[in-house]
């Protein structure tokens, strides 16, 4: 193998894949990223088993062949070159680096022993656009569940019928959903289940991706195609709770409000709040909700409220301010509107409008409060 | 003191009541022990169903019908006395046991601490008899009408050895252990139907199975049944085939805080054994925490001559003439199990070898639906970029720490404070101490025995005022309980609820979990549930007082496990939660929560000259 390449090329690529390179590992090839030269390109990939990275870029190649080599020790060494060409050489299980005046060498493990990576068939690629597809993770991935005893809330629900593409998250407190018409992905009809940790990292690469991403769902695999890198990741199996059942269809009492100051409101109270439940509780009367908390603890309570606009009877409902922040966070108008029956049932949290073709809408469970 | 004040002799052989009462007090220690010898004997008549009638934990009644082959008259009579037995006749034959039943001793000894009535009739005869013992002796046999099979009345257990009575536990502690020990047999014996009922209320009824499957959903419902994995061959298993082991263990998320559902079953006979335990142990390499206790039902069948029963009266404990070839067996064959099941992986099996070849692993090769060691790593590095906020927000300084600040040392226990600085001021060790350098010192902290600490404090306070708080569920989870530890939840229903658990009754041993205790970390809270009715199976910690021993087993099975890696904030939460606790020093079972290393001692190790302090 030997190739000739820039060095901010080389670094923007190994860079790329490092991600994906797991700290720590009981397979030490896991550690190393694969080079591979071929034709005119240079390709990488690094695994960590549960998700899968390649990244190529067009390079000068001499000899095709491919090598694994050490990757944070590799990446370290290429971001710290000076500029210039790069002409990268694989002698037996060495790698050669050479810049225009310095020689390193790294000893590398065979690319026979790298994991397998699977083939892709390309034939049910389905392009969506990149900012629509990384606004739906992000306003879901925050309710993924944390608990491994329960696998399947560990990721995010994908389905998509008839156009319609759904992504759900909750962790058995807070849900979120989130809906975007006119896109059709095949295969998904009966929904799978994507762990987050490819999604949180195609949101970080989708910086300079390009406008339009390509999506397959194939053998047990979502594959994320971002032209010229492909994330690939395992899936989780189901089956996934129905969420459907759990939102409420009726709501008897609505409040609207304005957002930011809700959210500073909450800020404020749950500073006194108990700091292991951080319960927060919210009074809605008729122009005003009130916020409570106290933390016995340290002998503190608080007691605030803002301005808003309610119908319904007054009711007491006890939160954990955590989870109201983190949901209001997600909510894209000024106005937020908030709509339950009772008191010990889900509330639903809602932006007041929707862009074009999206709807969303958050789940929360009250943080019973005893008598 | 002198011996003898008088010229009658001092020394008498003992007669045959007093012979009885004494071997009595080795076979039968408490309600269970009659329930054990009772069932065991209608196995060995070839029951098809036994059924089990108690009243107070078997103290006041327990009486066992069966529809066994039955006992004429005079068996009858002389089944009352001493080492009467039908099942052994001569010395070698004890080295051939099959029965359960074979020292003799069960009935005489039963008989000699509580009122007996027995009934039973064989199929060959029109009438059967009934012959009634009070104290040791027969009172008058009798015929009368009754169904094949035998039923033995036993009333007013140890109404005549007091001291025997005290050592009792209550009622419901003692129902517990029968309920376990009729499950063990029940699932040991899954072709005869078990039917137990207490106060007049059916607690469980196990129709006759045919194959062991189906006793375990009878026993632990549907909900749970794909987290039983079988040994290789049992689907199709031959029972009776010698030297086979079949049976079922269980997913690592099963695990209990008891060993009661553990078990093991030598040609039908549950047994206890440590060897088998290690075995099961070694199966599971690193999967299974050190304390707790895989529900199984492992079946072992063995010629009778290469085991030792009768080490024991109460014949639990067994001895294998080839122990040293069972242990791999057994761990090989929960391995297996295991690996079939996505619990062990090939990778996870071979961490101990240096290096796995490497050619043999693929990408994403099949589903491992389950393999937590994988899935922590994906999980940390979600929860490091997205959850960062979560600790910002409320973190508020306690008033303990406020007064460490003051001078520095805190008065109580010599702590100082961490020095005031932006910078990481502590870290994990091990994944089970939080360490913390001070100024003069080093503080480890355990980190399980403090967040237990802190879940105590928090759960006394909310057991005494009843202000729990629950945060609700969207998705309710339903657990199939245990007849015991059902029973334990319907008694304990109400204080759970002051815990701020929510939960409620769900048709026959189920429950529905609507809602845990805010304080309580979101991970699997059916299993610790279920543990803290384990632990009140066993009456509980702090006998005297039940808040204690309920807050006290919700914090050890709530809080954080040693070995669980920490985010900075949760170490920082910990830290600050714990010296706002009163006390700080011991856990609630009086283990120590930090260990301090000075700086002399370390200095000491580098055999530096210690500088003198002020």
């Amino acid at each position: 193998m030997k190739f000739t390449i820039s060095k901010d090329k080389l670094n923007s690529l190994v860079q790329k894949v490092l991600n994906i390179v797991p700290v720590r590992s009981t397979l030490p090839v896991l550690s190393n990223i694969l080079l591979e030269a071929d034709k005119d390109k240079v390709k990488m990939r690094a695994t960590d088993l549960d998700v899968a990275i390649t990244s190529e870029l067009e390079a000068d190649i001499k000899n095709k062949g491919s090598l694994t080599v050490p990757g944070r020790m590799f990446a370290d060494l290429i971001r710290e070159l000076p500029e210039g060409d790069v002409v990268i050489t694989g002698v037996d299980k060495r790698i050669e680096v050479k810049s225009e005046r310095g020689l390193y060498k790294i000893a590398g493990i065979s690319a026979d022993e790298f994991p397998r990576f699977p083939k892709i068939d390309f034939t049910d690629e389905v392009k969506i656009d990149t900012d629509v597809i990384k606004g739906m993770i992000s306003k879901s991935i925050f309710a993924v569940s944390r608990d491994e005893t329960r696998p399947a809330l560990n990721g995010i629900l994908w389905k998509c019928e008839e156009g319609l593409l759904t992504m759900v998250a909750t962790n058995g407190h807070i849900l979120a959903k989130v809906e975007q018409s006119g896109l059709d992905v095949k295969g998904i009809e009966k929904g799978v289940i994507v762990p987050p940790k490819a999604l949180e990292y195609f949101s970080k690469l989708s910086v300079d991706a390009p406008d339009e991403i390509g999506l397959v769902f194939a053998a047990d695999n979502l594959v994320l195609n971002l032209d010229n890198t492909i994330l690939t990741t395992r899936l989780i199996d189901g089956p996934y709770p129905n969420f459907e059942q759990v939102i409420p269809k009726e709501h008897s009492k609505r409040a609207v409000f304005d957002k930011d100051e809700f959210l500073a409101l909450v800020r404020r109270v749950s500073i006194l709040s108990n700091n292991i439940t951080h319960q927060i509780k919210l009074v809605f009367g008729a122009e005003s909700i009130e916020a409570m908390a106290t933390n016995y603890d340290i002998g503190g309570e608080g007691r605030d409220e803002i301005a808003m606009d309610y119908q319904g009877e007054e009711l007491e409902i006890g939160y954990n301010a955590n989870y109201l922040l983190e949901i209001m966070k997600h909510v894209e108008t000024d106005q937020a509107v908030m709509e339950f029956t009772t008191g010990t049932a889900a509330a639903v949290i809602d932006s007041i409008s929707h862009p074009e073709n999206q709807d969303y809408c958050f789940l929360i469970m009250p943080l019973r409060l005893a008598e | 003191m002198h011996f003898s004040t008088g010229d009658k002799p001092k020394i008498k052989v003992l007669d045959e009541t007093l012979i009885n009462k004494i071997a009595a007090g080795e076979v039968i220690e408490r309600p269970a022990s009659v329930v054990k010898e009772l069932v065991e004997n209608a196995l060995d008549a070839g029951a098809e169903n036994i059924s089990i009638e108690l009243e107070e934990g078997g103290l006041r009644l327990i009486a066992i019908h069966d529809d066994g082959v039955g006992m004429l008259g005079e068996d009858l009579e002389l089944a009352f006395t001493r080492h009467a037995t039908s099942k052994l006749a001569k010395a070698d034959d004890l080295f051939n046991i099959l029965s359960f039943g074979f020292r003799g001793e069960a009935l005489p000894s039963i008989a000699s601490v509580a009122h007996v009535k027995a009934i039973s009739r064989v199929k060959e005869r029109d009438s059967g008899s009934e012959i009634e013992i009070d104290g040791g002796r027969v009172k008058g046999l009798k015929a009368t009408g009754c169904p094949v099979g035998t039923s033995i009345i036993v009333s007013n257990l140890f109404y005549n050895t007091p001291a025997r009575r005290k050592f009792l536990k209550s009622p419901r502690s003692e129902l517990s252990r029968i309920t376990d020990l009729v499950t063990s047999y029940a699932v040991g014996n899954f072709d005869v139907g078990f039917k137990i009922s207490h106060n007049g209320r059916e607690l469980y009824n196990f129709p006759p199975a045919a194959k062991l499957y189906e006793r375990i959903i009878a026993i632990y419902g549907t909900d749970d049944i794909e987290k039983f994995l079988p040994l290789p061959g049992t689907d199709e298993g031959m029972f009776n085939q010698p030297g086979s082991i079949l049976g079922y263990i269980t997913h690592p998320v099963m695990a209990k805080s008891r060993s009661n559902e553990t078990r093991f079953f030598v040609n039908f006979r549950p047994i206890m054994s440590r060897t088998l335990l290690a075995a099961l142990r070694a199966g599971y390499h690193d999967k299974l925490a050190p304390n707790l206790y895989p529900p199984t039902a492992i079946f072992f069948n063995i010629l009778p001559r290469d085991i030792d029963v009768n080490v024991h009266p109460a014949k639990t404990e067994i001895r294998f003439k080839n122990e040293s070839e069972l242990f791999p067996k057994l761990k090989r064959l929960v391995e297996h199990a295991l690996k079939s099941g996505g619990v062990l992986t090939e990778l996870s099996l071979n961490t101990d070898e240096a290096k796995p070849s490497g050619n043999g692993t693929q990408f994403i090769h099949a589903k491992r639906g389950n393999d937590f060691s994988k899935r922590t790593d994906m999980q940390e590095s979600l929860y490091k970029g997205g959850f960062k906020e979560y600790g910002e927000s409320s973190e508020t300084a306690p008033s303990r720490e406020s007064d460490i600040e003051k001078d520095g040392v805190d008065i109580h226990s010599g702590i100082e404070k961490p020095h005031e600085s932006t910078e990481q001021r502590m870290w994990q060790f091990m994944d089970s101490f939080i360490v913390v350098p001070l100024k003069n010192s080093m503080l480890f902290i355990d980190q399980h025995n403090a967040h237990e600490r802190i879940l105590f404090e928090a759960a006394m306070e909310n057991l005494d005022s009843g202000k729990g708080a629950t945060q609700q569920m969207l998705f309710p989870i339903s657990i199939d309980l245990t007849p015991g530890e059902f029973a334990i939840w319907n008694e304990y229903s109400e204080v759970l609820n002051r815990l701020g658990f929510e939960t409620s009754e769900f048709g026959g041993h189920s429950i529905l979990i609507s809602g845990i205790p805010a304080e309580m970390d979101d991970k699997a809270p059916e299993s610790a549930l279920r543990r803290i009715l384990d632990d009140f199976q066993e009456g509980g910690e702090f006998k005297d007082d039940p808040f204690k021993s309920i807050a006290a087993s919700f914090a050890c099975h709530a809080a954080i496990k040693a070995g669980q890696k920490l985010q900075y904030e949760e170490m920082e939460q910990i830290f600050n939660k714990l010296f706002a606790c009163q006390e700080f020093n011991l856990c609630p079972h009086g283990r120590p929560i930090i260990a301090r290393l000075t700086s002399q001692e370390v200095e000491k190790k580098f055999n530096r000259h210690v500088p003198i302090r002020d």
